[in-house]
């Protein structure tokens, strides 16, 4: 079911794009009809809860698994019938890591890759392993979570692909590790233009790097657009209410959260805000601020929809409130 | 040069960099012929997309404050500040405390009133 | 657009990756061929002086039934070679840059190279050794003057035929040791009814299969003689059996390990 935000960056070049893509499992559907548009160069995050689809998708695109129908393309080029060449393209980094050689050492598994991709930059890849504290010596089966992590960090960028895939990147990693990542991303698409599909639960850690988003849930998109769109369309109004407001179903679904006392409100409303601020004001209501939302609280407005309506009884002389709260999830 | 950003300011970000570019400009902080930071650089400090930076260059190059001289980086050509953009950036900043001002119950008016009265005893 | 990697450039490193992924294997058998030289030089020397006394006692020579127990290694080194690979398992460079089939095939290559180098170690220390008691037993036939060109190639496509089989079940399924015992476990079981339920003739053409002419023992065992004469006797190798086991098996081998190459390519 279609939310009130839009979904469709097919204008332009997408790096990645799928075509009502659907993946069933026995009792399951992991994706249904999903039209993923990463534009070329975008940091685009892919956002939603677990068993949303996003890996299932990821998989998809590096033909890891076959989709029950629709279409997938990385660089125009379909993962079914061409995996070499778009896995040759893609920097990978999966959200479990499985190493298959667990006798390698690092350095040799760098040598390994190196053979692999022509475009391999040896001096980058040392350069990388130096940064991320890791050493060429160490066994991949001794490796901790976050090693592990960064290993695939540096060998997913050392060929400089055109499209870089990574699912919860800095999963496991300590907060200085977390910052040298962000600063690697930054500096590795500074110097070459890269499109980037971050999936992630830690939205906050990404919103200044990000330029676009993706909000997936139960397999489909509730909202597909860039960041800077978001931020202008998406505004939290507080506003006072009179008594016996009649304005309580205003907006319909582009009321993402709604809590109304039944002095005041607090809507995250999405759509413009001066035609908003004027409605509200039709129905009786005095705006008194419309904040924008953190990166976060956008998307968990987005997967959560609240409608929390407060009443509360006039007040007795010993002072008895009754207080009701209906809460109803849209 | 410092460049601030405020990830809970309602500007893009891009467009704070612009402003902060044109705030050093009016400080002086910036002259002609002085390079701006690298998009490399800038997007490293600021832990920010490169290509916001990118984006706030080419509004400054755009709006002729700017140029990019290849191989050399981003050169401020216009530093003088004219009655415009004081003007402008006046409004920007007026825009932003009556938005505040709102937020506290308090009208245009009240602003004003209290602008003047903090202003003017100054000299202690 | 970046190319996708030269298929050499992949051989070459699967040769590296593989040889270095098995070296304990290779050790095992530079350390069985010194032992084998040890004892060899020290029985033939204890023989001695019996072999001056009496007749010549045989060196350590070669036959092509020696063959068998490099059989063995190629049985071993597909299960150690993608014992970290199996089918089911979530793996990482299942994202590499090559098809699943091109690599699984790849892989199965380098591996045939490592074998093929330990074969041909495992003949040289075999003509060496045999070189040698024979010298100290004072032994003037030439080494292996009793076996024809041809008959030294038998242990190469004995052992490979074995791997290719091997390394079918090692890349298909999750348990190849299974499938490696099971089917011959099976059919001997099967003939064993078949036998007991009366059928004799039948069971002994089932056991061909294994023991005939152009039988598995032919094609893996190195098991080449031209059959058995009226009295009883092995008769000389036969060129012509050697041949058609190789074929026939080595094609069924090699058609089952190119099918499930190919299913590694199916995705869920």
């Amino acid at each position: 079911m279609p939310g009130p935000l839009p979904t469709d960056l097919s204008a332009g070049e997408l790096a990645i794009a799928t075509h009502d893509l659907s993946k069933q499992y026995k009792t399951v559907a992991a994706l249904t009809g999903l039209a993923l548009q990463v534009p070329e160069g975008a940091v685009y995050l892919l956002v939603g809860p677990n068993g949303a689809g996003k890996s299932t998708t990821i998989k998809i695109l590096l033909d890891l698994i076959e989709p029950t129908s629709g279409t997938a393309r990385v660089l125009g080029l379909d993962p079914r019938a061409q995996p070499a060449l778009v896995r040759a393209n893609v920097g990978y980094v999966p959200e479990q890591l499985d190493w298959g050689y667990a006798w390698m050492r690092t350095g040799r598994l760098l040598e390994h890759h190196a053979k692999y991709f022509p475009s391999w930059d040896r001096d980058y890849a040392a350069r990388l392993f130096r940064t991320f504290d890791l050493r060429l010596d160490q066994k991949l089966g001794t490796l901790s979570k976050g090693q592990g992590r960064r290993v695939h960090l540096a060998m997913a960028l050392a060929h400089r692909p055109p499209v870089l895939i990574l699912d919860e990147p800095t999963d496991g990693l300590d907060p200085v590790m977390r910052d040298e990542t962000t600063g690697v991303l930054i500096d590795h698409i500074a110097d070459a233009p890269t499109t980037v599909l971050l999936c992630t639960h830690h939205v906050s850690e990404f919103d200044q790097f990000a330029d676009h988003i993706g909000v997936l849930r139960n397999g489909e998109l509730r909202a597909q657009l860039p960041l800077l769109e978001l931020r202008r369309g998406l505004r939290r109004y507080r506003a006072d209410i009179p008594a016996d407001w009649g304005g309580a179903s205003l907006f319909g679904a582009a009321a993402l959260r709604k809590t109304t006392t039944h002095r005041d409100l607090d809507w995250t409303v999405w759509g413009d805000e001066s035609a908003i601020t004027a409605e509200l004001a039709v129905a009786g209501a005095v705006v008194r601020d419309a904040v924008p939302l953190s990166l976060s609280d956008a998307t968990l407005a987005l997967l959560s929809p609240k409608e929390v309506i407060v009443r509360a009884a006039a007040r007795t002389a010993d002072d008895t409130h009754l207080l009701h709260s209906t809460e109803a999830s849209k | 040069m410092l460049i601030a950003i405020d990830p809970n300011d309602s500007r893009p970000i891009y467009v704070q960099i612009v402003d902060e570019v044109r705030r050093a400009l009016v400080l002086g902080t910036l002259a002609v012929d002085d390079p701006l930071p690298s998009v490399r650089q800038l997007a490293g400090d600021l832990r920010i997309n490169p290509n916001t930076v990118s984006q706030a260059y080419r509004e400054l190059e755009r709006e002729g404050v700017v140029e990019v001289r290849r191989g050399q980086g981003t050169f401020i050509v216009k530093a003088s500040v004219n009655g415009a953009q004081r003007r402008s950036l006046a409004r920007d900043v007026a825009a932003r405390a009556l938005r505040d001002a709102h937020r506290n119950g308090l009208s245009a008016d009240d602003l004003i009133q209290a602008i003047r009265s903090v202003s003017s005893p100054h000299t202690k | 657009m970046h190319p996708a990697p030269r298929w050499i450039d992949v051989a070459r490193e699967q040769v590296r990756s593989v040889g270095l992924h098995v070296r304990v294997l290779g050790l095992l058998l530079l350390g069985s061929l010194a032992l084998y030289s040890a004892i060899a030089i020290r029985v033939s020397m204890n023989q001695r002086a019996a072999a001056l006394a009496r007749h010549a006692v045989t060196g350590f020579g070669f036959t092509p039934q020696a063959s068998i127990i490099l059989t063995y290694l190629a049985l071993l080194l597909p299960a150690m070679m993608w014992h970290d690979e199996k089918p089911g398992k979530r793996m990482y460079h299942l994202a590499m840059p090559v098809a699943r089939s091109t690599h699984a095939l790849t892989k199965a290559l380098a591996g045939w190279f490592w074998l093929m180098a330990g074969t041909a170690l495992f003949l040289v220390v075999v003509v060496i050794v045999d070189a040698v008691t024979r010298h100290i037993v004072g032994q003037s036939a030439p080494v292996g003057s009793n076996l024809e060109t041809w008959e030294w190639l038998v242990p190469f496509t004995a052992v490979s035929v074995a791997y290719v089989f091997s390394s079918a079940a090692a890349i298909g399924a999750e348990t190849p040791a299974v499938w490696v015992v099971g089917p011959p476990l099976l059919y001997a079981g099967a003939s064993l009814a078949v036998a007991l339920l009366g059928y004799s003739a039948t069971a002994q053409s089932m056991m061909k299969l294994f023991s005939g002419f152009y039988g598995a023992s032919a094609a893996m065992g190195g098991t080449v003689e031209g059959g058995m004469d009226a009295a009883g006797r092995l008769l000389a190798p036969s060129v012509g059996r050697w041949i058609g086991a190789t074929v026939l098996w080595g094609a069924a081998a090699t058609t089952l390990l190119y099918l499930v190459a190919r299913r590694r390519n199916r995705t869920t």
